[in-house]
């Protein structure tokens, strides 16, 4: 069977202070997914995710898919992934912890989410609410029926201008 | 073993320190804090059974604080003035506070009335329920300790206050608000995934069934249940 994405990059993203890694006790930890949607909505998810992280002794785990149209091949994304790791970057300026990223080559997002999310995970999915549910609301109530604990964090900095600042 | 836990609030070091041995002498553990929200912090890292709260302070002023703190516990909480007028009484007491002492006092005088406080101060949790047992969950208040099956489980420092709050109030539906005031702090109350995930995560260590719990319910719209076995 042919899979519809594809891991391009698996690393972590470190900042200026890492914590520390609590010692290992054999028992299986709490994964925290946070789903990149743009980087304002992203960092509010990773916020949130960090808050519950540390009460939670659970990590964090952040899932970037990049959308691949279906003329270009699977390997060979429209936007450069240099593109996406600058994202990372500025990410990575404003965050004080260590979190693991893996961005993921794919046709079609909610086809990964399926694929790579394990049932029953703690997904959180940063965004703004509004009256009429935004392309992330609906992402998180999807989720939420597709059996996982969907948490959408509310973005306080408007999508977009963090990256023109 | 300790009489009580009393934090001392005052912008003064010297009164923090006389306090803190006085105190001490008569079997009380003690805390201190140089202001209001130092007061706040302090309250959200330990559980105390009593607040000396000093009513001028800079910053958050101890009237201010009382109110803050009153809104998410019960703590006893005796109000440490130099003014004596009548509004001053007054304005402390409606802030919340059990009652108030005039600057300066005796030390027998003061003990008497913290004695008097934590006779009326709702039972404690560290000077209540001491072991609880769930199911094949066994729960060491005073340890900090779970076991389930006699095998030790770690719970974090979040995951432990909020199974505390729950034992200390069985029976009752606790709405999200109230745990999350509780647990979280005095700024929290809208987060109620937060206390989904959490609640799923204590399920997952102490029930046998974290599918079907017989211990955490969940009240839909309401917040949380905990049900005690009948035995307890």
């Amino acid at each position: 069977m042919a899979y519809d994405f594809l891991l391009a990059y698996r690393g972590k993203l470190s900042a200026g202070a890492i914590r520390p890694e609590p010692p290992e006790d054999g028992e299986r930890k709490l994964e925290l997914i946070v789903l990149f949607t743009g980087v304002a909505n992203t960092l509010k998810a990773l916020d949130t995710a960090m808050c519950m992280a540390e009460g939670l002794n659970a990590r964090v785990r952040l899932v970037v898919p990049q959308t691949v149209p279906y003329p270009l091949p699977l390997a060979s994304p429209p936007v450069l992934l240099e593109f996406t790791e600058d994202c990372f970057r500025k990410i990575a300026e404003v965050q004080s912890v260590e979190t693991a990223v893996e961005i993921f080559l794919c046709r079609d997002s909610y086809t990964l989410w399926q694929e790579v999310l394990l049932p029953h995970s703690t997904v959180i999915v940063g965004g703004s609410k509004r009256w009429w549910p935004t392309k992330e609301q609906r992402l998180a109530r999807r989720l939420q029926k597709m059996g996982h604990e969907a948490i959408f964090a509310t973005a306080a900095i408007p999508e977009g201008k963090f990256l023109h600042a | 073993m300790s009489a009580g836990r009393v934090l001392i609030v005052d912008d003064d070091p010297q009164i923090r320190r006389v306090l803190k041995i006085a105190l001490a002498g008569e079997g009380y553990e003690t805390g201190e804090a140089r202001s209001g929200e130092e007061a706040e912090e302090r309250l959200r890292e330990m559980r105390y059974d009593l607040m000396l709260l000093d009513m001028n302070m800079p910053g958050m002023g101890g009237l201010a604080t009382c109110k803050s703190v009153r809104e998410s516990s019960d703590i006893g909480i005796i109000m440490l003035t130099v003014r004596d007028r009548e509004e001053d009484k007054v304005a402390a007491l409606d802030a919340g506070a059990d009652d108030f002492i005039t600057k300066p006092f005796s030390t027998p005088e003061l003990l008497a009335r913290i004695r008097a406080a934590l006779r009326r101060a709702p039972m404690a949790p560290d000077s209540g329920v001491q072991q609880c047992a769930l199911g094949d969950a066994h729960i060491d208040f005073q340890e900090r300790k779970v076991t389930v099956h006699g095998k030790e489980i770690r719970l974090t420092p979040k995951e432990f206050d909020l199974l505390r709050y729950l034992v200390l109030h069985p029976n009752r539906a606790i709405p999200h608000r109230e745990l999350l005031r509780a647990v979280w702090g005095p700024d929290y109350g809208e987060e109620v995934e937060y206390l989904r995930v959490f609640i799923k995560q204590l399920r997952r260590k102490i029930e046998a069934k974290p599918d079907d719990p017989a211990y955490i319910l969940t009240e839909p719209w309401v917040g949380y249940r905990l049900r005690l076995p009948e035995s307890l």
